[in-house]
């Protein structure tokens, strides 16, 4: 495990050895704001894992969905301050999130679903899901456009 | 129309407008929750979102498949291409999984989407050969994606207008919804002025009937209130509703003036059994009760208590008790007879004073009528000696020898003797009564009183003997020894009086605890029987002293002197005949005490 507490420099956090899959960029007292913290398969496989079944508009039935919690991530960064985050897609969709909303939603870094890992031409390899069934305040438009989906960067904000 | 009628029709009225207006809340509110429920539900700018993604993706491909062909074949190209790729098949995804699927299949666009998929798909197996060679694609195999671009942009096309449509209809539907809900409001509205209205003219009703009951209450209060008399009233359980201050002054009970509302007996402490409970209990049974005037327990008071039973139809619902405080008619009514009394008593005083007056003057007139008759006898017999003595001195004049005048003389001085003693008794026994004597007690010899009066006795009357017996007699005897002297010569000379010689007078003194009895007894003529009492009258003389010389005086003076020592005189009847005479003085130390 390498979860580390305290305050986190960038150049304590492990290189990425597999393709990167998600980068987080914007933390406090970052020596370099472009570089960030740079994700792959293995270091997010290293972050505990969790896993919500629920259903959802895009998805037909309901669906098992495993990954990381967003909670997790930005305490990995150490961006446990931050009040909001930009969510970049593949395609260049973004939204902005407040962190503590997600977090209290329970944001979940989906990159497997029904026991299969999401690639990237079915809204992989990182999904952001919510337990939508378990909450009825999220079950609405205006919150739905918050799953993004092939999320590539977060940008804390 | 009736009043009842009226009011009838009114409430009628008021209950329609009430149910009308729940009605028309009920409605109105049942379509704006339909409206808002479709309101909820919609997809259609996702819809036309995702088709628009799904366009552009294509399209990208597209492009970047002629970038490619136009000889951007770098890793980097490739890469990104390969990712083109990867999201127009996720955009296609999205728009054939999910809600977004089913609402393109309901709107018959499903189809379109399979082609567009399929071709795709044939696509990518192209693309991943020119990949992996870095060779050209055939514009042939461009076709299909060209033409599904249009397809998609066309689909696109007729799901907005579909969608402009549907929502034309839904702001129609809402416009309608929107209408009946304003009438249904206004229509709430009329109601719900016409109920305020009801309202308040019941308020006012309301209030008037309060005013009229408060009045009512007030003056059932004042007459309460300006009763003299203390009243409760009670219902049924014994819980007072009514109370006035009368009573609480009369009877102040331990909680104050804090009484109606409460059980009579908790208000007032009352054991079980006490008189009021059981009153109150008759009352109920329906007795109407009255409790004559009676002492309070304090003893301060008199009061009369009155119960009625207060009855609703047939039913007895309560009772009254009302307290009247009667004492000043009590003390009046036991003063009148208390007045009544004292003059009864005054009036058998005066009766007994008349009484007393009449007998006293009766006796004066007998006394008067003795005294006269005493005179005539008495007075006259030496007045007469006195004439005849005086007429034969006259007639005979010197023809008188000196010892017939000498007796002569002697008649007449005998006579004029004895009418001096006839006045010196008659004046000292008024002295007597008019308590003009002197009473002067001292220690003597009583004995030696005894003896001379005897002595004196004998020297009128030498023939007469005397028995003293005086050895009982023993020291010094206090009293007034003139007066004591004079008793002992009136008792001697009446025994010599009415005896005749050769029987002796006996005298004896006696004594014993108190008294000093001195008596002086004769074989005389004795005492009528029923005169005895009368014996010490004044002027009395017994029916058989007739023809023996004497006023009726001697005895009633030996009275007055007994009576002066402290004693008395009594005359008793003597076996063999004759009478005694007891004198009774008390002893010294008896009449120093």
């Amino acid at each position: 495990m390498l979860l580390t507490a305290g305050v986190a420099q960038s150049y304590d956090f492990p290189r990425p050895t597999g393709p990167v899959l998600l980068t987080v960029t914007g933390m406090p007292g970052e020596a370099n704001p472009e570089g960030g913290v740079a994700f792959d398969a293995a270091m997010l496989a290293a972050l505990p894992q969790h896993r919500i079944e629920t259903s959802t508009p895009w998805t037909d039935g309901r669906n098992l969905f495993e990954g990381v919690l967003l909670a997790d991530v930005i305490d990995f960064v150490g961006a446990g301050d931050a009040r909001s985050f930009r969510a970049v897609a593949l395609n260049d969709y973004e939204i902005v999130t407040p962190v503590s909303e997600a977090i209290e939603n329970g944001a979940l870094l989906a990159m497997r679903m029904d026991g299969k890992p999401l690639t990237r031409r079915d809204k992989g390899p990182i999904w952001i899901v919510y337990p939508r069934d378990d909450k009825p305040d999220i079950q609405d438009e205006r919150h739905d456009a918050r799953w993004v989906w092939q999320l590539t960067r977060i940008e804390i904000r | 129309m009736s009043l009842a009628t009226k009011q009838w029709t009114l409430s009628g009225v008021t209950i329609g407008a009430v149910v009308a207006c729940a009605l028309l809340l009920g409605f109105a509110l049942q379509r704006l929750v339909q409206t808002e429920a479709e309101l909820a539900s919609g997809s259609g700018e996702s819809l036309i979102y995702a088709l628009f993604q799904a366009h552009d993706e294509e399209q990208r491909l597209v492009l970047d498949a002629y970038d490619w062909n136009g000889g951007r074949r770098s890793a980097g190209d490739a890469e990104r291409f390969r990712l083109q790729m990867d999201l127009a098949v996720s955009r296609l995804d999205v728009v054939s999984h999910g809600t977004l699927g089913r609402a393109l299949a309901d709107a018959g666009e499903d189809a379109t989407l399979t082609s567009a998929h399929r071709n795709l798909m044939a696509f990518d197996e192209t693309l991943q050969a020119a990949l992996a060679q870095a060779g050209a694609i055939a514009p042939a195999a461009l076709e299909g994606l060209r033409a599904d671009v249009g397809k998609l942009k066309a689909a696109t096309t007729r799901v907005f207008l579909a969608e402009r449509e549907n929502i034309g209809r839904q702001r129609d539907r809402y416009s309608s919804v929107l209408w009946q809900a304003i009438v249904a409001i206004l229509l709430i509205f009329a109601c719900g002025v016409f109920i305020v209205a009801r309202l308040l003219a019941s308020l006012r009703s309301a209030a008037r009937a309060e005013e009229a009951l408060r009045r009512d209450r007030d003056f059932s209060n004042l007459l309460l209130e300006s009763s003299g008399d203390g009243v409760i009233a009670f219902d049924a359980d014994g819980r007072c509703t009514h109370w006035n201050s009368v009573m609480g002054e009369m009877f102040p009970a331990p909680c104050g003036s804090d009484v109606v509302g409460r059980l009579i007996s908790e208000a007032y402490l009352l054991p079980r059994g006490h008189v009021i409970l059981n009153m109150m209990r008759d009352t109920l049974g329906g007795q109407s009760i009255h409790m004559p005037a009676h002492p309070t327990p304090d003893g301060g008071r008199y009061i009369e208590k009155f119960t009625y039973p207060v009855r609703s139809g047939s039913a007895i619902v309560g009772g009254v008790l009302i307290i009247r405080d009667v004492t000043d008619a009590h003390l009046a009514r036991i003063q009148l007879v208390e007045h009544r009394d004292r003059l009864e008593t005054t009036v058998k005083e005066r009766t007994r004073d008349l009484e007393e007056s009449l007998e006293r003057e009766t006796r004066l007139r007998e006394l008067y009528k003795g005294f006269v008759s005493m005179v005539s006898h008495q007075f006259r017999t030496p007045l007469s000696i006195v004439d005849s003595s005086a007429q034969r001195m006259i007639r005979r004049g010197r023809e008188m020898s000196e010892e017939e005048i000498r007796e002569r003389a002697g008649k007449i001085r005998m006579a004029i003797l004895r009418l001096t003693r006839l006045v010196s008794g008659t004046l000292n026994a008024t002295k007597l009564d008019a308590g003009e004597i002197d009473f002067a007690p001292r220690r003597c010899d009583l004995g030696k009183l005894i003896v001379e009066a005897c002595e004196r006795q004998k020297e009128t009357t030498p023939d007469r003997r005397f028995d003293i017996e005086l050895d009982r007699l023993a020291g010094w005897v206090s009293c007034d020894p003139l007066l004591i002297d004079q008793g002992l010569a009136n008792l001697i000379s009446n025994a010599v009086k009415y005896s005749s010689p050769p029987d002796p007078i006996e005298i004896a003194a006696d004594v014993d605890e108190r008294w000093i009895h001195v008596k002086v007894s004769d074989r005389g003529v004795g005492i009528p029987d029923g005169e005895r009492d009368k014996l010490f009258e004044r002027f009395f003389r017994a029916s058989n002293a007739v023809g023996i010389e004497g006023t009726g005086i001697g005895l009633h003076v030996v009275r007055a002197i007994a009576q002066m020592h402290g004693g008395d005189v009594n005359a008793l009847p003597r076996e063999g005949g004759g009478s005694t005479f007891v004198l009774r003085i008390p002893k010294e130390d008896a009449l120093a005490a």
